[in-house]
């Protein structure tokens, strides 16, 4: 989970440029400016490239905060659908 | 555009409401309370366009349910997926565009279809077939699969629920206390206040569906947009409040609209159940597959076309018709001007000094205003004629 969560940081920083961005599992879009619904995609898509995996476009829908995206990636990483 | 054709003022509506908390709101078996749901919403249904188009009502239910069943479970699931979804739009091409079709004897089925919300129930059938495809849930139960499609408090204006958040939500609510009781009950007052006293206030008083000639359309485009909110979101605090009252998750559709500094904000807090459908189902899936064929290079532009295709054809779920596709083109060029010029200003100002910006609070209301003007003058759309 913790290096899951660091990796995730990590993109976001490199993202939204801003090396002070603290990222919890609780952080929705509404906590980071310019995470809207724009970004999300670019986003999620740079998160793909960081762990060599491909999320549907139904679960780069479901992301309400990091947690919802550290589970998905989780899950992709074990293998699950 | 002005009037809704499910009439709150009469009384199907309250009658269906009072034997729903009677009914509904205490009980907590899963599976008799969704039946219990399920005929309520037919009864109101019923109610409205008397037993001959209910029994159509209910056939369409069943049809629905079985599509839905096999896109789930068949070994060739795209094929019932492109039938499924093929008789949706079908359907709602008929029930948008009558004239075309004077071969077929539409005068029985399209004020049904108006009736019922047609529009909204294919936008909550293409979520179902596509939650079905993707095998993200089990079939439903025929009850489950009405009570998705036509539920009473949604029927008239949406909000439009997700099938996600529709399957994602408990079972067995809580027994309705003397809190939740109050809360809702104050919610759908809300709502009743702003339909029946504020929205019928201004549409008495200012608007004449643009009609005078002369500058008075400056000061009628203000009052409609006025209007327009407080009447629509008033079906949304009275569909909220009895979600609250009977147990049933029915979304949020507004946030402050007015207080939107650009359209993309504006969209995040107008009709948000639209505007999160439009996003599931539009927008992400072109934006993802473009970014994926460039590789993520040209994001502005992936975004943009995004933007155009979903806009338009969200016009399009208005109305077949050439003021839709206008109006749609005026949101989506809003959206794309809005997206290229927040890079420009990071590119002219550097990070910090775009935070400076946002926090002006000049620029904030000037950003408010020409916002509100953008989304006024747009639905001038709805009223000339192409």
């Amino acid at each position: 989970m913790q290096e899951t969560l660091d990796k995730v940081t990590a993109v976001f920083r490199n993202v939204f440029d801003d090396d002070s961005l603290v990222i919890t599992p609780q952080t929705t879009a509404a906590d980071i400016e310019g995470w809207d619904s724009v970004m999300h995609v670019s986003l999620t898509l740079h998160v793909e490239k960081t762990f060599g995996i491909r999320f549907t476009a139904t679960q780069i829908a479901s992301m309400n905060n990091v947690g919802d995206m550290v589970a998905i990636i989780e899950a992709r990483q074990a293998g699950k659908r | 555009m002005s009037d809704y054709l499910i009439d709150l003022a009469k009384w199907p509506f309250w009658l269906t409401l009072a034997v729903a908390i009677v009914f509904i709101a205490p009980r907590t078996r899963n599976q008799h309370r969704s039946w219990t749901y399920a005929l309520l919403n037919l009864g109101f249904i019923t109610l409205l366009v008397g037993w001959r188009l209910g029994a159509c009502v209910l056939a369409g239910g069943v049809v629905a349910w079985l599509l839905a069943r096999f896109v789930r479970s068949s070994p060739r699931p795209g094929i019932w997926v492109a039938l499924a979804m093929g008789i949706t739009l079908a359907v709602f091409v008929i029930h948008k565009r009558p004239d075309w079709f004077t071969i077929l004897d539409t005068r029985q089925i399209n004020p049904l279809l108006r009736l019922v919300g047609y529009s909204y129930i294919a936008l909550r059938l293409i979520e179902l077939y596509r939650a079905m495809y993707e095998q993200r849930y089990d079939a439903p139960e025929l009850a489950a699969t009405i009570n998705y499609l036509i539920p009473f408090q949604m029927v008239a204006a949406g909000p439009i629920q997700s099938y996600d958040d529709f399957v994602m939500q408990p079972g067995e609510p809580r027994p309705l206390n003397a809190e939740a009781a109050m809360s809702g009950a104050q919610r759908i007052a809300h709502g009743v206040f702003k339909k029946f006293v504020l929205a019928f206030a201004i549409k008495k008083l200012f608007l004449t569906d643009f009609t005078i000639h002369g500058s008075y359309w400056i000061l009628e485009a203000q009052m409609f947009f006025i209007w327009l909110y407080l009447d629509f979101s008033a079906y949304s605090d009275i569909a909220v409040g009895i979600g609250k009252l009977i147990g049933v998750h029915t979304p949020e559709n507004f946030n402050r609209p007015y207080f939107a500094r650009n359209m993309i904000a504006f969209w995040e807090r107008w009709h948000i159940s639209l505007s999160l459908w439009i996003r599931r189902n539009l927008f992400f899936p072109v934006q993802i597959a473009l970014l994926r064929r460039t590789d993520g290079k040209k994001p502005l532009l992936c975004a943009s076309i995004g933007f155009v295709v979903a806009f338009l054809l969200c016009g399009m779920w208005h109305g077949i018709a050439w003021n839709f596709f206008v109006w749609g083109a005026m949101h989506a060029s809003g959206l794309v001007i809005v997206n290229y010029y927040r890079v420009f200003l990071t590119k002219r100002l550097g990070s910090k000094g775009v935070k400076a910006y946002l926090a002006n609070p000049y620029i904030k209301a000037a950003a408010m205003a020409l916002t509100f003007e953008w989304v006024a003058i747009s639905h001038l759309t709805f009223f000339y004629r192409f």
